[in-house]
Order: C-alpha cells, then sequence, then structure tokens
C-alpha cells in the first residue's frame, strides 16, 4: 500500500444540530431472550443479552455516545449486582435520555420514572469534577430482564477508540458502531484483536461497525498474554496521512523520527561537556562511564513521574512543552521521558554512540513487525552501543540500575532511532542468574514442634526491584508489618520480630532482609514422632496453575533463580527415620530443580539446599500440561516431609560428619 | 477526626468516603500561625508513649441563632511524632448537602521552627459519603484536606472550619476521644436569648461548664487513643461523650423548629404519624397480601408467607431530607412494593402495611445494630438507632424466643425483614443493643428487646470418606448449622456461584488436603426452621503420604475448627467475653486393607471455666474414627486471665493438627 494522502474539508467550529444517532435498533425482547442457551449461561449470575455501543464524533467538540444494554438476570446475586446503576460522568459531559424498564418472562414491563434517577456530584476538587447519574431499576427479581440506554454527551473529540467485546458474563449480542471525526491530514486506522472476522471497514452509513455474537464469559488465567492479545476487541485512531501504513516504510519512518527528535533534543552544549566529564574519568570504560551518566540522572535529578518526585518537584508553570537535555539537566526535573533525553545529551557529550530508544510493554502488547501502529513502542530510553553491542539504560526507573530495563520492556523489542533504517533491536529477558532470591534459614526445632531461627534473604535483579518498590519509602514499622504479613501468607501462625530492610533505596544492591522466625507447630506431632517439613520457605506455596486446562499461552514475567538453605537443629531423643531426599528434577530448556539434604544423626543436624532455575519465558496453550506437571512436581517435592522418631537412648554429644541418603520418587 | 454528629443514623455506618488528591503540588506560602492554636504548639510529651501522633486540639464551638440556623465552627491540630504518623495530616468535616453549607475550610503546616505555610485549595476536596454500598443516593458529604506527603516529624498540622446548618435537628454529641491521643477536647455552645439547652454527660464526661446564661462548654484532657479490643464487655467499648438537645423558647416547637426531643413517648407519637402515612393502601396492597396468601389462611401462615415475601424485597436506601429527620421517615409502602426495593424502614413498613391489609397489627421498632453500643435510657434521642424492624402483634399459640410482652399491645414477635437470612421467630443479629423504640403513638416508647438464647449457636460436621492405597481420598462432608450460626452460613453460601464456592472450599481443605477437588457442593436449607446444611464431595491425589514406603500419614483434622476465633496475642485491657457455642466434628476414614494403624495422637481432654474441648482418634473395623467436639460458655473472663484464654485455643489447634500413622501389614 502506498503511502495516502487524502484531502477532507471539515468546517471545524460549525455547530450544528446533531440528530440522535441513527442505528438500526435492538430487536424487541422475545420469550426466547429468557431461556439460557448453553452451560455458561447455566452457570452465571447474569447474561448479557445484548450490549449495543454507538458512538458518533463525527462534529468536532461535540460527541454522542449511546449505550444500551440488555441483561438477563438469573439469580438472587445477579439481580443484586444489577439493584443499583451508576453512570459516571466529569465536567465537560452530560448523561442525558436515561431508560429503563423491566421485562417479566411474561412479557410485564415496569418503567422507571424520571424522578426515580438522582444525580450527585461525588467528587470535587480544584481540578476535577466528577459526577454520577444513579437509579435503581424497579421490581428487579430473578429471571427478569432489565433493559436500559442513556446517551452521553461530550464537549470534547476523542482520538483513541478500543473496546472489548467479552465481560466477565456470557454476551450473547455486542455491538459497536463508530463514526468518527473527519480531520484534514490525517488517516482512520481500524485494528481488530482476536476476531478475524470482523469487517474493518466503513459502512455506507459512514460508521464502522463491528458486532460478535455468542461470546463466553472472561476467563483470567494465571500468566496470561496481554488482555488486547487474549479477547476479541478493536482499536480504532487517527494517525497522520503522511504516516506510512505499509509496516517495513512505518518503522522506517519511526525510526527517523526518533532519530530526528534525538537530534532536536539531545544538543550538545558547553555545561553539559563540563558536567558529563566531571563525572566520569578518562580511564573508565565504555560501560562504566554510561553507568555514571546514568546514576546521576537517576539519583540527582527529580523523577516527577514517581511518588516521591511528585511531591519533591517544582510546579511547572511556563517552561517547554518537549524541554531539551540542557533544560531539563539545568531545571533538576522531568518525567521518565525527558530523564531520558537528559541522559542522551550526557552521554553524547562525551562522545557515546547515544541514541534514543522507544521500550514496547508487552503486557499491553506485544510487538509483531507487521503491526504497524505508533502504540507499540512508547517510553523512552537511552541506547548505548559498542561495536554490535547495545546497552540500554532507563534513568526513570527509580530501582532499576544502568543496562537493565523493566521485565515489561524485555522479551520483545526496543525501536532504535535511526536516520536511515528501521531499527529494531531485539531485548532478550534477562536470563535468570540475574534474579535470583536466596533464603538462608538457621533453625531449632523443638520436641514441640516449635521451628525457631534467623533467616536471611537477598534479593537481586528483578525480585530486587519488587522489593525495593514495595518497601522504600516505608517506615521501620511498616517495613517489620509487610515482612510479617508476607512470611503469614505461607506460614499463617509464624511471629515475626527483629526484621532489618538493607539497600531498600540503592537500585545497584540487593535487596537484603533479615529477621527472626518463631513459628508454632511447625512439626506436627503424635505420641513418638514429629513430622515436618525440611523446605520451611516453601511450606505452604502451591502450584501456580492448579486448573487442570487452559486456554491462553502462558508467559511469565522474567526468569530467576531460587537458592534456599535451610540448617536445622533437631531435638535430643528424636531420630530421623528413614533419611530420604526427593530426587532432583531437570526441563531441559526450562530450567532445573535440585535438592541437596543431608542429615548428621550424631550431630542432630539437617541440611538443606534447595534450587531453582526458571529459564523457561513463554509456552503455548497446548504446552500447559508440561508446563504444569513440571510445577506439580516441585511443588510436590518441595512439600517432602521427614518423621522424627524418639530414639530408646540418649544421643552423644559429638559432632559428626553429615551424610546423605537419598531416594528416588 | 472531629466527632460532630447532630443527625440520627439509619442503616448501616459504613461510609465510603470517594477522595482523591494525588498528583498537587503545594505552594509554599508563608502564613501567620492562626492563633487559636499558638498556645496548643507549646504542648510537649505525649500522653501514650510510642505513638505516631499527638492531636493538640479538636474543639468545635456551636453557635445558634434565634431563627434556628446553627453556625458550628470545627478546629483541630494534630503533631507528628512519629514517621508512620504522617498519615495522620488530614482532615475533614461532615455536612449535609441541601441543608448546609461549609462557609470557609482553611488549613496550615506549622514547622518546627515555628513557620507557617497554608495548605493550598488543591489539596482540598469535597465528596460525597456513601453510608453502604447500596445507598442510591444520600445528602452526607464530607469536605477534606490532606497534606500527607507534605509534612515532617514534629511538624503540626491544623485546620479550621466554618459550617452553616438550616435543619430542624436539635440535638448532636460530642465524643472526646479519637483514634490518636488527645490532648485536649472540648465543645462549646452559645444560644441565642430565650434558648435552653439540656445535655447529658456519658461514660465518664464532664459536666457542662456555664460560663454564662448562654455559654457552657465541656472540656475534657490527656485523653488516651480510643482503642476497643475485641471480645470486650459494652462497658469497655463505651467512650466519653456528651448528648445536647436544643430547646427553643416556644417548646414543644412545631417541626419546622429546630428542637430536640423531652421523651420516648414524643419522638414515638412524631413518627408514627409518618410510619401510619407511609401504610396507607392505595388497593395494590391488599391485592399483593390477597395475591400471596389466597383466602382462609391461618394468622400465623399469613404472617410467615408476607414476612418472607418482603425479606425478599431488594436492599436500596435513599436518603433525602436528613436534616429534617427524614432519616427516620420511611417511603410509601406501595411505591416500596411497585419498586421491589427499599430500606430498612421501608421493609417494615411495607410489611406493617401488608400485615394491615389483613387486620393483623404490628409497630415500627427502632433499634441499635452493628456497634453493639450500650443504650441510654435517660437520653432521648432518635440518633441512638440506626436500625428498623417490626414488632407484629401474635397470639399465644406463637411461641418464640424473639417474643415480647407489652403492658398495652400485648404480645409482640420481634422480626427483621431487612435480614433475608433469618426466619421468622428469630432474631440472628447478636450484636443488637438492649433497648428499642417501640413507634406506637402514645403506647409506644422505649422496650426491651429479647434475647436469643446464644446456646442454640451449634455446628456439626460429619466426614465419611475412603482413603485408598496411593493416599489419595474420596470423601462427603456435612456440616449443619444451628442457630445464630444458620444466618451466616446462609448468607456465606448464597453469596456465591456454586462454581466459586467449589473454590473456597478447596481453598479451605488445602492445608490440610493438598490439590483438593471438590466436585458437588449442594445446601439443605430448612429456611422456616432455622436449620442450613452443606454437602461437599471432594477428593485429593495425595491426602495420605507414603514415608519411604513404610507409613501412610495422614491428618484426620480435615478442616479447620471453626469454633477457634482469631486472637491478639499480645496483653489485654478489658475483660474477654466469651461466645457460647457448641461444635461438633465426627469423620470417619476408611483405611486401605494393607494398613494399620501404627501411631497416633493419645485422647486430650481440656476443661477450663469457659470452655471444654475432647478430640480423640479411634481405630475400629478398618476404619479411623475421629472425633472432636469444643464446647463455648457465655462467660466474662477477666482480662488478668486472657493468657488462659490463649493458651487454651492453642492446645485445641496443636491437639489438631497430630497425623495418624498407619503402617503397611506384616507380610504385605
Amino acid at each position: 500500500m502506498r503511502c495516502k494522502t487524502q484531502f477532507w474539508w471539515v468546517f471545524l467550529g460549525v455547530l450544528s444540530v446533531l440528530s440522535a444517532v441513527r442505528a438500526a435498533p435492538l430487536p424487541e425482547v422475545t420469550p426466547a431472550d429468557f431461556v439460557v442457551k448453553n452451560p455458561a449461561e447455566e452457570a452465571s449470575d447474569v447474561v448479557f443479552v445484548a450490549v449495543d455501543v454507538n458512538v458518533d464524533e463525527s462534529e468536532y467538540g461535540h460527541a454522542e455516545w449511546v449505550y444500551h444494554y440488555r441483561v438477563l438476570l438469573r439469580s438472587d446475586r445477579g439481580v443484586e449486582r444489577f439493584s443499583k446503576v451508576e453512570l459516571p460522568y466529569r465536567r465537560g459531559v452530560s448523561i442525558q435520555d436515561v431508560k429503563v424498564r423491566t421485562i417479566k418472562p411474561d412479557g410485564g414491563v415496569q418503567q422507571l420514572r424520571p424522578n426515580e434517577i438522582f444525580d450527585r456530584e461525588v467528587l470535587r476538587t480544584q481540578d476535577v469534577r466528577q459526577r454520577v447519574k444513579s437509579f435503581a431499576p424497579v421490581g428487579l427479581e430473578p429471571g427478569v430482564i432489565v433493559d436500559y440506554r442513556y446517551r452521553e454527551v461530550r464537549d470534547s473529540t476523542s482520538f483513541l477508540f478500543s473496546y472489548s467485546f467479552q465481560r466477565s458474563d456470557p454476551v450473547r449480542y455486542s455491538r459497536y458502531r463508530l463514526k468518527p471525526l473527519s480531520l484534514p491530514g490525517t488517516y482512520f486506522m481500524a485494528r481488530s484483536f482476536r476476531a478475524p472476522d470482523l469487517n474493518l471497514k466503513r459502512g455506507q452509513d459512514t460508521f464502522y461497525n463491528f458486532e460478535l455474537r455468542d461470546l463466553p464469559p472472561l476467563r483470567v488465567e494465571p500468566f496470561q498474554p496481554p488482555t488486547i492479545q487474549t479477547q476479541p476487541s478493536v482499536v480504532l485512531y487517527f494517525t497522520s496521512s503522511t504516516v506510512e501504513t505499509e509496516p517495513a516504510l512505518f518503522w522506517k519512518s519511526s525510526s527517523r523520527a526518533l532519530h530526528e527528535l534525538a537530534q532536536a533534543r539531545g544538543k550538545v552544549t558547553k555545561e553539559m561537556r563540563m558536567l558529563a566529564e566531571s563525572l566520569v574519568s578518562p580511564s573508565d570504560t565504555i560501560q562504566e562511564k554510561l553507568i555514571k551518566l546514568h546514576d546521576y540522572c537517576r539519583l540527582n535529578l527529580i523523577n516527577t513521574e514517581s511518588e516521591r518526585g511528585a511531591s519533591a518537584s517544582k510546579p511547572k508553570s511556563k517552561g517547554p512543552t518537549n524541554p531539551s537535555a540542557a533544560e531539563i539537566l539545568k531545571s533538576r526535573q522531568g518525567n521518565g521521558d525527558e530523564l531520558a533525553v537528559a541522559l542522551l545529551g550526557l552521554a553524547r557529550s562525551i562522545n557515546l554512540d547515544a541514541r534514543l530508544a522507544r521500550t514496547n510493554d508487552r503486557t499491553f502488547i506485544f510487538f509483531q513487525a507487521a503491526m504497524a501502529e505508533p502504540f507499540v513502542f512508547k517510553d523512552l530510553v537511552v541506547g548505548v552501543k559498542e561495536g554490535d553491542t547495545w546497552t540500554f539504560c532507563d534513568p526513570g526507573a527509580e530501582y532499576l540500575p544502568a543496562g537493565m530495563l523493566d521485565w515489561r520492556h524485555t522479551g520483545t523489542s526496543v525501536l532504535v532511532g535511526d536516520p536511515a533504517q528501521a531499527l529494531h533491536v531485539p531485548m532478550p529477558v534477562m536470563v535468570s542468574k540475574e534474579t535470583t532470591r536466596n533464603v538462608k534459614g538457621t533453625f531449632t526445632l523443638g520436641e514441640d514442634g516449635v521451628l525457631e531461627g534467623e533467616v536471611v534473604v537477598t534479593r537481586t535483579g528483578y525480585s530486587a526491584a519488587a522489593g525495593k518498590r514495595q518497601y522504600a519509602d516505608a517506615s521501620a514499622q511498616t517495613r517489620s508489618d509487610m515482612i510479617a504479613a508476607e512470611v503469614k501468607r505461607f506460614l499463617p501462625g509464624a511471629e515475626v520480630s527483629k526484621a532489618v530492610i538493607r539497600n531498600a533505596e540503592d537500585a545497584r544492591l540487593p535487596l537484603e532482609l533479615t529477621f527472626h522466625l518463631r513459628v508454632p507447630d511447625y512439626a506436627e506431632r503424635t505420641g513418638n514422632r514429629l513430622f515436618f517439613q525440611p523446605s520451611v520457605f516453601r511450606k505452604g506455596i502451591r502450584s501456580p496453575f492448579p486448573e487442570e486446562a487452559r486456554l491462553s499461552a502462558i508467559v511469565f514475567p522474567y526468569l530467576y533463580q531460587e537458592i534456599d538453605e535451610v540448617i536445622i537443629h533437631l531435638p535430643k531423643g528424636f531420630v530421623v527415620e528413614s533419611p530420604h531426599a526427593p530426587a532432583g528434577l531437570n526441563f531441559g530448556a526450562a530450567g532445573d530443580y535440585q535438592v541437596d539434604l543431608r542429615y548428621g544423626e550424631k550431630a542432630g543436624l539437617l541440611v538443606l539446599k534447595r534450587s531453582l532455575t526458571w529459564d523457561l519465558f513463554m509456552a503455548p496453550a497446548k504446552s500447559y500440561p508440561d508446563v504444569k506437571k513440571i510445577l506439580d512436581a516441585v511443588t510436590t517435592r518441595d512439600g517432602h516431609l521427614l518423621t522424627l522418631k524418639r530414639s530408646a537412648s540418649p544421643e552423644p554429644e559429638r559432632l559428626g560428619e553429615v551424610t546423605a541418603k537419598s531416594s528416588t520418587e | 477526626m472531629l466527632g460532630l454528629s447532630n443527625l440520627p443514623k439509619w442503616c448501616g455506618k459504613i461510609i465510603l468516603v470517594v477522595s482523591c488528591l494525588a498528583g498537587v503540588s503545594l505552594v509554599a506560602a508563608k502564613e501567620r500561625i492562626p492563633e487559636w492554636l499558638v498556645p496548643f504548639l507549646k504542648t510537649s510529651g505525649n500522653s501514650e508513649e510510642g505513638s505516631e501522633a499527638l492531636v493538640l486540639t479538636r474543639n468545635s464551638l456551636i453557635q445558634l441563632a434565634a431563627n434556628g440556623k446553627m453556625t458550628t465552627r470545627q478546629r483541630y491540630a494534630v503533631r507528628i511524632d512519629k514517621p508512620d504518623g504522617r498519615k495522620h495530616a488530614k482532615g475533614n468535616v461532615f455536612y449535609l448537602e441541601k441543608s448546609s453549607q461549609v462557609k470557609s475550610f482553611k488549613a496550615w503546616i506549622i514547622s518546627n521552627d515555628g513557620s507557617a505555610v497554608a495548605v493550598p485549595k488543591e489539596s482540598i476536596s469535597d465528596a460525597a459519603v456513601y453510608s453502604n454500598a447500596l445507598e442510591l443516593y444520600g445528602e452526607h458529604r464530607s469536605r477534606a484536606v490532606s497534606a500527607v506527603t507534605r509534612v515532617n516529624v514534629g511538624d503540626v498540622f491544623a485546620y479550621e472550619a466554618m459550617i452553616e446548618d438550616q435543619g430542624t435537628l436539635g440535638e448532636f454529641t460530642w465524643s472526646f476521644q479519637e483514634a490518636l491521643p488527645v490532648s485536649h477536647s472540648s465543645v462549646s455552645v452559645e444560644l441565642p436569648k430565650g434558648w435552653q439547652l439540656v445535655d447529658r454527660s456519658f461514660d465518664t464526661a464532664p459536666s457542662a461548664d456555664h460560663h454564662s446564661a448562654r455559654l457552657s462548654s465541656w472540656t475534657m484532657r490527656s485523653l488516651p487513643a480510643r482503642k476497643s479490643e475485641p471480645y470486650s464487655p459494652l462497658s469497655f467499648r463505651a467512650f466519653p461523650f456528651v448528648a445536647i438537645g436544643l430547646i427553643p423558647p416556644d417548646a414543644p416547637a412545631p417541626k419546622s423548629v429546630r428542637s430536640s426531643y423531652s421523651s420516648w413517648r414524643e419522638i414515638s407519637e412524631r413518627f408514627t404519624l409518618d410510619y401510619d402515612s407511609a401504610a396507607r393502601d392505595t388497593g395494590s396492597l391488599s391485592m399483593r397480601a390477597a395475591t400471596l396468601i389466597g383466602e382462609g389462611r391461618d394468622e400465623n401462615v399469613v404472617v410467615a408467607k408476607l414476612a418472607r415475601f418482603v425479606q425478599e424485597v431488594n436492599y436500596i436506601s435513599i436518603a433525602l431530607d436528613i436534616a429534617n429527620a427524614g432519616g427516620m421517615k420511611p417511603r410509601p409502602a406501595d411505591q416500596v412494593l411497585r419498586c421491589n426495593y427499599g430500606d430498612c424502614k421501608d421493609k417494615a413498613s411495607l410489611l406493617r402495611a401488608l400485615l394491615l391489609s389483613r387486620g393483623i397489627k404490628s409497630y415500627p421498632l427502632a433499634v441499635s445494630s452493628g456497634n453493639e453500643r450500650k443504650l441510654h435510657p435517660e437520653w432521648t434521642s432518635p440518633s441512638q438507632f440506626n436500625h428498623c424492624i417490626l414488632a407484629i402483634a401474635v397470639g399465644e399459640d406463637i411461641q418464640s424466643d424473639a417474643i415480647i410482652q407489652h403492658p398495652v399491645l400485648g404480645r409482640l414477635l420481634v422480626f427483621d425483614p431487612t435480614d433475608g437470612y433469618t426466619p421468622l421467630g428469630l432474631l440472628a443479629d447478636n450484636r443488637l443493643a438492649s433497648h428499642g423504640l417501640l413507634l406506637a403513638g402514645s403506647d409506644g416508647g422505649l422496650v426491651k428487646l429479647p434475647e436469643m438464647p446464644r446456646e442454640n449457636n451449634r455446628f456439626v460436621r460429619e466426614v465419611v470418606g475412603r482413603l485408598a492405597q496411593d493416599g489419595s481420598i474420596q470423601a462427603t462432608m456435612t456440616e449443619r448449622f444451628f442457630g445464630y450460626s444458620v444466618a451466616s452460613a446462609r448468607r456465606e453460601f448464597s453469596r456465591r456461584k456454586q462454581s466459586d464456592f467449589k473454590q473456597l472450599l478447596s481453598r479451605w481443605l488445602q492445608p490440610t488436603v493438598s490439590n483438593a477437588v471438590v466436585s458437588q457442593v449442594n445446601a439443605d436449607d430448612e429456611f422456616d426452621e432455622g436449620k442450613f446444611a452443606l454437602v461437599a464431595t471432594f477428593s485429593s491425589p495425595s491426602y495420605g503420604r507414603w514415608m519411604q514406603d513404610a507409613l501412610l500419614v495422614f491428618k484426620p483434622a480435615l478442616l479447620k475448627n471453626r469454633g477457634i476465633p482469631i486472637l491478639d496475642k499480645g496483653q489485654r485491657k478489658a475483660p474477654f467475653v466469651m461466645q457460647a457455642g457448641a461444635f461438633i466434628e465426627r469423620s470417619e476414614i476408611l483405611i486401605p486393607d494393607l494398613c494399620e494403624l501404627d501411631d497416633a495422637s493419645r485422647p486430650v481432654t481440656i476443661e477450663t471455666p469457659f470452655a471444654t474441648y475432647h478430640g480423640e482418634v479411634l481405630f475400629q473395623d478398618g476404619k479411623v474414627l475421629f472425633s472432636r467436639e469444643l464446647i463455648l460458655k457465655a462467660v466474662e473472663i477477666p482480662a488478668e486471665n486472657y493468657p488462659q484464654v490463649l493458651q487454651f485455643f492453642e492446645r485445641v489447634y496443636q491437639a489438631e493438627q497430630s497425623p495418624v500413622v498407619l503402617r503397611r501389614k506384616k507380610g504385605i
């Protein structure tokens, strides 16, 4: 497809009386609408018989969105869900023509009266006015259909539309109609996801019309791909009519635009050069220089998008809307994108081959080259090339060191600025050894079943970053409470004390947690025996995949390693009955699981080392049974129990060499 | 936060405050420290060691004009003593949309060095306050300010607000304490000529200082934070407050003039009129009652059918004209019938009207529910109540623990039509205050509510299962509920789809029965008899664990003991009130033929003055028989004996963790 330039003449600012949006109305309710059609509906409290959304944005600054819902209430729970309906709206929007009726299976109809619709301001601040129109449909009981429609009139124009057809309840019919504004110099794009049969062309009535039928309830599964790519949806938006639509050309022009942006905003000044040179030394490697410049931006410039930064920043009154690197460095603050621009300027000022790049958020949408859409790559970062290797830095990410992007931007590609070509640089997921969670515990197990001891947790990589985000601004007491809550999730009766967290504010160092742990009734007791799980830190943790079947592919956030080291001093007078350890597992490219369990009868000591390396990033739905089997096997092995039996004679005092005895399970 | 309250509260006190104050910047405008604040800045120390913050002052001045207009000035200042105390640097004032107006609202931050800055308007929000999630419309609003991200340790956050009110409610309360320790707490009332006030001080609140004929105040100092411990007696959940009623010059005043009430009968006479008006039948009510009942029905059956019908009317609350006691007035019954929704007073009124159409009398009964607050009979105010139920005139042939005997009106069966999970004849709300206000015109007044015998609260669980050689189990579990426990069990089951309830049950089973799959769960609901049972079938591939192929280990107690409460382990100040109840379980697990019993815990019997427990495991006819019985008595245990309570439940818990050990029979 070649570049299109279309000439549209729209008489902006003409106020025209807009008649009601004309669309074929929904057919009248019939007895068949009350009948359950399939097991999914049978199991649901509510069935959406029809959802109809008509959007007319053809007049600039005046839009009408007409909603029509027809819902079959199948149970008391369904009735309660619809007993109160709230229609929120903000300044510049009005809700009009609210019509509500309740239709009974025998055909009886009850209408809501106008004075039964209430309007209330729910929130007012200096910038926000949020109101809500609310009503309670009359005559609701299980088995009725509630049918309501309303018009939303907006004094604004939208430039991006997205609509998801599926809901948490079954939907029999869903229609979305859109008539966008005719904007000179633009082209209106439409794309669908998981709905290949949708017609993406405008109809003769100038509306885009999308209809789907018999949609099952949305099923939320753990570790799903992005929502937009797992459920039927459409995205429509304006783009410049000069923008290429053919993917190869589109990406080439995108890279060029990024390059031009870098040229415009990353201009090197004398002050910048002096600053950069003061931060690095001539003997530093390129990597070392980049780290220093990155850390300067991250630590010395206020990130206005962070919680801390938002309160510390100065108000932006009359500054430029797209400040240059020099301006950002001078003001000492900026949003995430602006901090990247500042780093770009500093890097270029010492002659690093630095470019601006945009990341792809794979939790929103996975990049595919054929998908030539501007929303695929969004946030700015800086890429520095050394030979054939790229290093990407995001100074706007508070808790990530230089060279590490947020995990959402890994396992996909980065779009790099280039004057001459489309430059997509693959951004693989970080290897598992870069994200580790090492837990060490030294415990005493009492005859009464109480386990007590000291714990040290060390986290690196994304595990550390997540922890720092959680703990960084919390007080000592709050941190202690958070650790206790986290421990109690898998050890409900546990008592946590003396909790200390180190390096929560430092992106460069591992996160360290230490605490004292006491767990009453950790071991189960009979008259002569104690049963306990040596893998203390895995107790109570279930497999993440309890369901037998799955619909969507599996996408894990990142690869990681877990290393547990547990030392347990066993109670005197007890011996391990038939000591044995679970066998390790090798999952090939997906990783492995190893257990090393040693027991010293004379010393009354048990030493466990357990490690899990997870190297699987993605798997298709059909691989789910295999993935589930692996993780179930890990969970089963983690739950391995040992038996302590009361021995006939007292234990000798000497410590001896610990030995291992393992068996295959 | 200030707790000035001058309005009756109905139908729940859950407040959902919608506020959004993110992302605003503070313009550091230098200000003079308000003069009223200066003396309090000198307050040193904190009455409660370890407290995050100290309220330096919280006070309210109510000025009444001759025409009844009320102007309230609220002042509040809190000092941040610890980093976690920063979250207390906020404030809000409540008002009513139609009748009140916030005339001014200003806040400041005073730093350690004595400098003051004003909190800018961007940090102030105004939001609707919802009394419950099913409120369709209400008039309560809140004006709020937050400086949580701005203050540092040592700073003082303060605010002052002026509110004007034009309503006719002539009474309000002032609570001296709050969630933080308070250095100074006071309320003052300034009256115009000819007006009087009547005040009552409760729970160690002081008497008034009458500075003049027109100005009175009540002050307390150095108050600890208001904390109530769970399971504590009413007297330990009471905190000092003063109730103030206004009396206009021409009392008794017409409805349009702000005034308080001098007697319970006066309140009854006043509001009975509203209920009588709401019960007027335009024909639809008697027609519906006739449809529901038919002809020639036994009166007891009539009452039961109509009661059940109204229980199934949907709950929605609409609170209008609150400032003029609109919160006490029901909507017309025929309107409630048409809409098939209403709040507690609407449903009581609807049932009343339906019963009346069949010649059966009943009377609205205002009660206090949820907080289990102590009712103060000497303080005649409808604001002591927050819920409405019904007292139905019944004959001698009806026997129920929910009947009260009225000297004039006879036998009255107390029933709550808002509670859809409890049948006629029972009252499931064990948090009702002791008395209610019967609205029966000149025959109305305070009545003592019936006390439900708590010993009826019983739960019985039976499990029958088969443990296979590979450690898997197939089992059926039946849980039966009696007494108070029925309503909550019914509610728990009804609020979830079957699939969701199965998942919930799987999660409950998980700690003992890993990978449990619940294949079926059904309810056996004998609603009118007040009984409820759940029957669930489940299985698990890994219930029993083989240890080196020689021992098969499993836990006979499949589920947590429902009778064990969640208790704080710290020290306690208030006595512990044990709620009566009986929790009984019997399980029978058939073990594999190749196994025999090797080891099991010995029987455990624990007896204390407040509870007893007995648990044992027997082996009989190839089955492991497990039984446990936990009986709790309704007693009050002194605080110093609380460790014994903890110890008792810990021992029970420990006893129930013991597994059963089977061994392979010799030769197999």
